[in-house]
């Protein structure tokens, strides 16, 4: 009796045990369904696939699709796809890197940009010099800073000339540059000068410290030789030839290069990045010979070019583009080191008391505050300055009219979102530079080290890939960000790139956003979906930067 | 000093009465010769008189007297719990890092109390070198492990030379000289554990404290730290804290005993403690019939 009845227990507990574990599957595969319906429904919208000709699939399916499945598929029996993989992703980094380049160019003023890399120049040259000559650490950075701020900043000498030496050293490089020099190089010059020669000094640098002299002096001469051969093409503008050299082929030159001299046992790998390269290349000039026409994509270089029309053929998402990426970099700028100082302050320093906690406690709830609310935030905050803008006061006996921020500007904007993402890099910095260990901690105070030194020397080396990691997925997600952007500045729409950092701006939510409403349905539908894309692939890449650096940085400390 | 060597008093030792109160002025006695009068063994450069340490409102030690004498081996061994290495933390103030600790009582090293106000940690630390139980080289090249000390306290010098010293002195160079540049963490926790020595004694401390250095290493390793210990004795002067009797018998001068409740209870030469202590309890424990 007692048996059977257990029996009947097991056989009861183990059906609902198998019921159970298909809800579970059947929960997983719909909402991965879901989720795969969604991006191909917005993938059909935005590359039109239908639109090609039958015969341009076959041709790539031909010379790409095929060749990269039957090695990856023997490469994957070696385990070396990942690194094959791996190796695709260098150009298209490179790819990546480059656009953002230009980008950002639409808006620094290349002869702005000229003039600040001259200035650089100096106070790195002094550092670089100083290295050579085996000046003591202090010394070279007292130099360096000294010099560094004299050539940026100049002396503030009132009332002196401003022309010749003097007037160099007033202003400093930069702004003598930019007030007295009046012949400034054409874009390829100022790309030559401000990025070739860098790379060119870095990549003979680390071939000396690999191999030799010799060899350091060839990788110069050769990436040198390499950005003056781009003076003998036509078929793009030679700036743009030198950016890809620079960016695409000298990076990928030296990952092939360090790849195949330290793991010879992994050579094969390259195998996948060839055929990958040479189907796509060879499939584009089939297509291209045979005329055969591909898909209509709502995305292509010309969306990415064009400002937003009335016209969906002819509408684009730069000044969108631009405009995030500044936002971008204001986030950054200013979230980064907030973040990071602060979460340092609550592990390292502040004393464990209620006060500590209960900021802790605050900033754990902060990260959970809906996003509209830092949009308003950031409005009253920084452009109506809490209601006090336009209102004067009065301050030792000088009389100041308070003024808010422009509204609608990148830097408004950049910042209302990098108080939304503040916590989330509070509260991940935080974690990384926890799962540093005691020990080590205890080694360096046992060593005579002050907090500060332990921090510097010990704590931020060893948690540096987990806050890296933490903001940069951060900053993916303020890329997103809808609600504080209309909040401060949607007001302000704007159809052309910003000119700088008070400039009114647009970004690339907002853009979609405000193409939802189009009453063409080609904009709701195939420009709609494009900018979609876009966004997506720039998380995408952001995200992966962030994966890469965590990997490489892993790979290190083991 | 003399008030403050209390814990006789309230050993619980039942069996022999009278002993015990003979045991304890002779105890006293003991101490007070060992530290202050036995020439042979060098200055007196650690001094505790009436230390105590509580943590939040546990004491972890009770009235600790004791003389630790210049250029010698001093072990420290007593039962897990009875806070060596709290005592080990007060010489060194790295029981300042953590929060609900507090110290009173008088810790001086070379005649100075290093709990003043005008005296700062950083500086104590400096002098007063530290390996801990476990291995812990910092995630650098090996290199950069023995010069992070030099580095931190602006030391400036020859450091290829300090660092092959340093490395020579603790055993570890042969092993190592052709891979100063790769990670410490690469090595064996033996290698790592004098590499940590090695890095404690780059900056030329006057004291070296050891917190059970071999606990994690096998019998090679460990006698070739026990080695070492012997070696630096000249230089430094050595505090060790061990679980091993037969460790503290062969390498130290000097054997303090502290039994639960944080309490020294018998201080004296390391051969004294081991042939013929004056305590019946620190007999057993070392005997092993408790602790
Ligand atoms: N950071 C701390 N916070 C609170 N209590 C502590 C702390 N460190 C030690 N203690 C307590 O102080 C007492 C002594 O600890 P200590 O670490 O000095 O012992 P020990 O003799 O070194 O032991 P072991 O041989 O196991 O290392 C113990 O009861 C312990 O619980
Ligand atoms: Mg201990």
């Amino acid at each position: 009796m007692a048996t059977e009845h257990a029996d009947t227990t097991t056989a009861v507990s183990r059906t609902r045990g198998v019921v159970f574990r298909y809800v579970l599957l059947v929960a997983t595969l719909s909402a991965l369904a879901s989720l795969g319906l969604l991006l191909a429904n917005v993938a059909v919208d935005a590359f039109d696939p239908l639109s090609a000709d039958p015969s341009w699939y076959l041709i790539y399916l031909c010379t790409l699709v095929v060749p990269s499945l039957l090695v990856g598929w023997g490469l994957r029996r070696h385990e070396l796809l990942v690194g094959g993989i791996e190796a695709l992703f260098v150009p298209i980094g490179g790819l990546f890197g480059a656009g953002a380049l230009f980008l950002l160019f639409e808006v620094i003023p290349f002869n702005v940009w000229f003039a600040w890399a001259v200035g650089i120049a100096v106070p790195a040259a002094i550092w670089l010099l100083t290295t050579i000559a085996g000046t003591s650490g202090r010394v070279r950075a007292g130099l360096t800073l000294g010099v560094g701020a004299v050539a940026l900043i100049g002396l503030p000498l009132p009332g002196v000339s401003t022309t010749g030496a003097v007037g160099l050293l007033t202003m400093g490089v930069p702004a003598y540059i930019q007030r007295r020099v009046y012949t400034i190089p054409n874009y390829y010059l100022t790309y030559l000068l401000t990025l070739a020669v860098p790379i060119a000094l870095l990549v003979g640098h680390q071939l000396r410290k690999r191999v030799s002299f010799t060899a350091g002096l060839t990788g110069t001469g050769l990436v040198v030789i390499a950005s003056l051969a781009v003076l003998f093409q036509t078929v793009v503008y030679t700036y743009v030839a030198l950016v890809l050299v620079l960016l695409v082929l000298v990076p990928t030159a030296w990952y092939c290069y360090t790849q195949w001299h330290d793991h010879p046992a992994d050579r094969l790998q390259f195998a996948f990045p060839v055929t990958v390269l040479i189907g796509a290349g060879l499939g584009r000039i089939a297509v291209w010979v045979l005329s055969i026409s591909g898909p209509n994509s709502w995305v292509d270089l010309q969306f990415l070019q064009d400002a937003p029309t009335r016209y969906a053929e002819s509408a684009g998402l730069n000044p969108a583009l631009v405009g995030s990426l500044l936002l971008m970099v204001v986030v950054i700028a200013t979230s980064f080191p907030l973040g990071v100082g602060a979460a340092v302050y609550l592990e390292e320093y502040a004393p464990d008391n209620g006060f500590t906690r209960l900021i802790q406690l605050n900033i754990s709830n902060l990260a959970g505050v809906p996003s509209v609310v830092y949009g308003l935030l950031g409005l009253g905050l920084f452009i109506n300055l809490g209601g006090m803008s336009g209102e004067s006061i009065s301050l030792f006996g000088q009389t100041i009219t308070l003024q808010g921020m422009p509204t609608g500007s990148v830097l408004v904007g950049g910042m209302a979102i990098s108080l939304l993402i503040l916590p989330i890099v509070i509260i991940s910095s935080q974690e990384a530079i926890r799962s540093v260990p005691e020990s080590l901690r205890q080694a360096s105070f046992g060593m005579g080290a002050t907090r500060w030194q332990t921090v510097k020397h010990v704590v931020l080396p060893r948690s540096v890939p987990g806050i890296l990691t933490g903001t940069i997925l951060a900053v993916g997600r303020a890329v997103g960000e809808t609600a504080p952007l209309i909040m401060v500045l949607a007001a302000s729409y704007s159809s052309s790139p910003p000119a700088g950092l008070l400039d009114k701006a647009t970004a690339l939510p907002l853009q979609v956003y405000s193409w939802a409403f189009e009453p063409d349905p080609a904009f709701r539908h195939g420009v709609l979906a494009a900018g979609v894309v876009v966004m997506i692939v720039v998380l995408l890449v952001i995200n992966s930067i962030a994966i890469i650096v965590r990997n490489k940085y892993e790979a290190k400390q083991q | 000093m003399t008030e403050g060597h209390s814990e006789p008093e309230t050993e619980p030792n039942t069996t022999t009465d009278t002993e015990t109160m003979t045991d304890d002025a002779d105890d006293e006695l003991k101490t007070h010769t060992a530290g202050f009068e036995s020439p042979p063994t060098g200055e007196t450069i650690i001094e505790a008189e009436d230390v105590n340490v509580w943590y939040d409102d546990d004491r972890a030690l009770e009235d600790i007297s004791m003389a630790v004498p210049e250029h010698n081996v001093t072990a420290i061994i007593g039962p897990s719990g009875c806070g060596k290495s709290t005592f080990l933390r007060c010489i060194n103030r790295m029981n300042d890092l953590i929060d609900d600790a507090r110290v009173d009582g008088t810790l001086r090293l070379a005649g100075k109390d290093v709990y003043d106000a005008d005296v700062d940690p950083v500086a104590l630390r400096r002098r007063v070198g530290m390996v801990f139980q476990k291995p812990n080289p910092f995630p650098k090249s090996i290199y950069d492990n023995v010069t992070y000390g030099l580095e931190m306290q602006g030391i400036d010098g020859d450091y290829d030379a300090i660092v092959e010293d340093a490395l020579r002195e603790a055993a570890l160079w042969d092993e190592v000289s052709d891979q100063l540049h790769e990670s410490g963490l690469e090595l064996s926790g033996g290698q790592q554990q004098r590499l940590c020595i090695a890095r404690a004694i780059a900056p030329d401390p006057e004291v070296l404290l050891m917190d059970e250095p071999a606990s994690a290493l096998d019998p090679v390793a460990t006698s070739q730290i026990e080695d070492l210990i012997a070696d630096l004795a000249e230089e430094y002067t050595v505090v060790i804290v061990t679980h091993n009797m037969q460790q503290a018998a062969r390498i130290s001068d000097k054997t303090a005993v502290f039994l639960t409740g944080g309490k020294l209870v018998e201080f004296d030469d390391t051969q004294k403690i081991f042939e013929n202590p004056e305590h019946q309890r620190v007999e057993d424990y070392i005997t092993g019939k408790f602790g």
